[in-house]
């Protein structure tokens, strides 16, 4: 689902304009971004949870360069989906299969 | 970092970025988990633009151990649900770890003088700063070579009249040249390629059949001894490096000259005058330095302010500089035109910057937030944090000037 599908779907079952809900959306993402950027993570009820976690800086062989180099710490999101999306999808096989 | 944000603070918050009620963004964030979850369901993806892709993702029946009993068994096949941050997302919650990118041990700039070091930049903006440098650098990396006897005439001065006197007397010069400081070069980098070819000849010099040497020590305390043939074969080999070397140099000077700046000055470029090359060199720099510290160099296509910041002063995020010290020319940060001519700052070579080109920087920082305050942009006040993180004292000077929100987020931030 892109996000034209996204906010088609959205604005469909909300009653609301599309370009209401592409602002909301847009507001929504922004948020949450600006979340993770101050805060370590939060929840929302029914999809699951964001956090932030700070990855260690460490030592990488280059080939290119053919030497160890220093690669620094970063930051990364996670995810973990709450357990009812889980289970609902767990088996849900493939459309391939 | 601090706690996790509780559900409602969060929806809280989105309904003041919103203007709209509680209650309607409680039912929104409703309706959008349950969009998400049936486009997983019947897709396999639902992508937020700006923010993230959520996947679902078949992992296939494999075989697994029991931890506890350490039995075999089979693990059957099954959804895993990933979320993927998009870049924007990504760049933001690392904005901490920004200054900091991958560092390849012993190639910094600072700890040796290569080549390049000269070559990449040939402009040499504010030349004397950075030519200090260099020699301190060369001659802390050359111990052996012995201090400069004429300390204030070039190598290519001293060649020069050590070579006229050769000519008019007919004889060697060996004691001057053994005397003549090899690192010269030091007073000018562009110089510093006239200490390779000299060592090379002192090392052949060493390198002579046994039977010379012998008879070099054998001399003993006698100092010269003019008709000595290793010491005149000697002189001669570092004389003809030295003439072809500063004959080459001239000759580089001469042609910039032409290129650069079509005047003149060439016929007085072939007279053999010992101080010539400096004037030279100094005349092709402020052909594309205007003034000291700027140089202007023209756009061409598909360049960036952030790749220029990057190539010229190493450091992208030093962007807004170039930014701040074009504002007349451009006026969207984002797109530089190609054929205009920009004005690029050429910093020291320090490890850090200085307090008047920091604050340049955090200007540069105000300039890009007032231009995206103007576009209503709600990520605005970053640029003011960043404005901030630079020269945190510019903020009290435009307290009047900034929206005090977004001054309270960048203090706090």
């Amino acid at each position: 689902m892109t996000h034209t599908e996204l906010i088609n779907r959205l604005s469909d079952e909300l009653d609301l304009t599309k370009t209401e809900s592409h602002r909301l959306v847009k507001e929504m993402a922004i948020e949450f971004a600006a979340e993770l950027g101050i805060n370590s993570g939060f929840t929302i009820p029914r999809l699951g949870t964001f956090k932030v976690a700070t990855k260690a800086g460490r030592k990488m062989y280059s080939p290119h360069y053919k030497t160890y180099i220093d690669i620094p710490p970063k930051k990364a999101v996670e995810f973990s989906p709450a357990s009812v999306l889980k289970e609902h999808l767990k088996f849900l096989r493939p459309e391939n299969e | 970092m601090n706690e996790k944000i509780s559900y409602r603070d969060l929806v809280g918050q989105i309904s003041g970025r919103t203007d709209k009620s509680r209650q309607f963004t409680l039912e929104f964030m409703r309706g959008l988990v349950s969009v998400i979850e049936s486009g997983l369901e019947t897709g396999g993806s639902v992508s937020i633009s700006g923010f993230g892709k959520f996947e679902r993702r078949w992992m296939k029946q494999r075989k697994g151990i029991h931890p506890g009993t350490g039995q075999e068994m089979i693990i059957p096949g099954q959804n895993k649900i990933v979320f993927k941050p998009y870049k924007p997302l990504r760049e933001h919650v690392n904005r901490s770890f920004l200054h900091m990118a991958p560092e390849i041990p012993g190639k910094t700039r600072q700890v040796s003088p290569s080549p390049d070091l000269t070559a990449s930049l040939p402009e040499t903006g504010p030349g004397q700063h950075r030519n200090t440098e260099t020699a301190a650098d060369l001659s802390g990396a050359s111990p052996d070579i012995e201090k400069p006897a004429h300390s204030g005439a070039s190598f290519v001065e001293a060649f020069f009249i050590e070579y006229d006197e050769e000519a008019a007397k007919g004889e060697t010069t060996d004691e001057l040249l053994i005397e003549r400081p090899s690192p010269v070069a030091v007073e000018k980098p562009d110089l510093s390629i006239t200490d390779e070819p000299f060592r090379t000849g002192r090392s052949a010099g060493v390198e002579t059949p046994p039977d010379l040497t012998a008879k070099k020590n054998d001399s003993g305390t006698e100092k010269s001894l003019p008709a000595d043939s290793y010491e005149k074969r000697r002189g001669f080999i570092r004389l003809r490096t030295a003439a072809a070397v500063t004959v080459l140099l001239l000759l580089t000077a001469i042609l910039f000259v032409f290129v650069v700046r079509e005047d003149s000055a060439v016929t007085d470029g072939i007279s053999s005058n010992s101080t010539r090359p400096d004037p030279l060199i100094e005349e092709f720099s402020s052909g594309s330095v205007e003034e000291s510290g700027l140089m202007i160099i023209l756009i061409g296509n598909g360049q960036t302010l952030w790749e220029l910041a990057q190539n010229y002063l190493g450091d992208s995020y030093l962007w807004p500089w170039i930014f701040y010290l074009n504002r007349d020319t451009i006026n969207n940060p984002n797109v530089i035109t190609a054929g205009t001519n920009l004005v690029i700052p050429v910093p020291a070579y320090d490890e850090s910057l200085s307090d008047d080109e920091l604050k340049e920087v955090a200007a540069g920082y105000i300039t890009v937030y007032n231009w995206y305050k103007e576009q209503d942009a709600v990520n605005a006040r970053h640029f003011l944090w960043a404005a901030g993180s630079f020269y945190p004292e510019l903020l009290d000077d435009v307290t009047q000037q900034v929206d005090d929100t977004d001054l309270r987020f960048a203090r706090n931030r």
